[in-house]
């Protein structure tokens, strides 16, 4: 799995490759943990090249909001590929994530 | 004239890492697209997979990994997708579903639990056999493969 950051002003774009399952989400969890801890209370965490995700993917993104929420910040979800969207839709987390259907889109949002 | 349909099966094994339970995944898209599945449905099925064994590689064996195995199977019934080991007992039965998140409230937002969840959806039955020291976790869907014509 690769994660890319870029700041678009206040707001920290992360974009996640690969598959966000078990293998991976240990270390996602702890990149996302670590990038909120260090002051990125505005996240948006771009999923255009994850074609996978697994219950445990989910469980990283979700420790992250929580972490960010409990800092006065937000992360919110951009671009989903079907097969995310499907499972993100399925555990009902779109109630809990802002979905975005593309990166700036979020971003801008964000930075309101 | 049409004859009787035949099943199709594959069988992979592996050891209970997360490494064969990626592999399996992987291999089920592919095979089940191979066979002729509808492709709307490959990723849910992949997904399954990933869960059945990525919950054995995390939980089935203490010490260290041992065998698992995959079982595809489609047949006149509709399709079979088991995941087989020789660890702890686990009905995932016995798993509750987490509930249902609310926005406002962050304690009910999941952080685990969600991969039966993801297994059941799925498919149409999930059932759990403990045979000896054996696990079987199969994940059926009903979806009859067609009769082959006679030539």
């Amino acid at each position: 799995m690769q994660m890319e950051s870029r700041d678009v002003g206040a707001v920290r774009v992360v974009r996640l490759s690969g598959a966000l399952d078990a293998m991976a989400s240990g270390d996602v969890r702890k990149q996302l943990s670590d990038l909120v801890r260090d002051g990125s209370l505005r996240l948006v965490v771009d999923l255009s090249e994850v074609h996978r995700i697994d219950s445990t993917g989910l469980g990283a993104l979700v420790t992250t909001l929580k972490g960010a929420r409990d800092r006065g910040g937000e992360l919110v979800l951009a671009s989903l590929t079907p097969p995310v969207r499907t499972v993100v839709e399925l555990t009902r987390l779109h109630r809990v994530f802002d979905i975005y259907d593309d990166a700036e889109a979020a971003a801008a949002e964000l930075a309101k | 004239m049409t004859g009787a349909t035949q099943t199709l099966t594959k069988r992979l094994d592996g050891s209970a890492t997360l490494e064969d339970a990626r592999r399996f995944a992987t291999e089920t898209s592919r095979v089940l697209g191979e066979w002729g599945l509808p492709e709307d449905r490959l990723a849910s099925w992949e997904m399954a997979v990933a869960e059945m064994a990525t919950n054995v590689a995390r939980h089935g064996y203490p010490d260290e990994p041992g065998p698992m195995a995959l079982l595809l199977s489609w047949g006149a019934e509709g399709l079979q997708i088991a995941v087989i080991d020789h660890g702890i007992a686990y009905d995932p039965a016995d798993v509750p579903p987490p509930p249902d998140p609310d926005p406002e409230d962050p304690s009910t937002w999941p952080e685990g639990g969600m991969g039966i969840m993801l297994v059941r959806a799925a498919g149409d039955e999930l059932t759990y056999e403990r045979d000896g020291d054996r696990n079987r976790l199969t994940l059926f869907t009903r979806i009859p493969r067609p009769q082959n014509p006679v030539l």
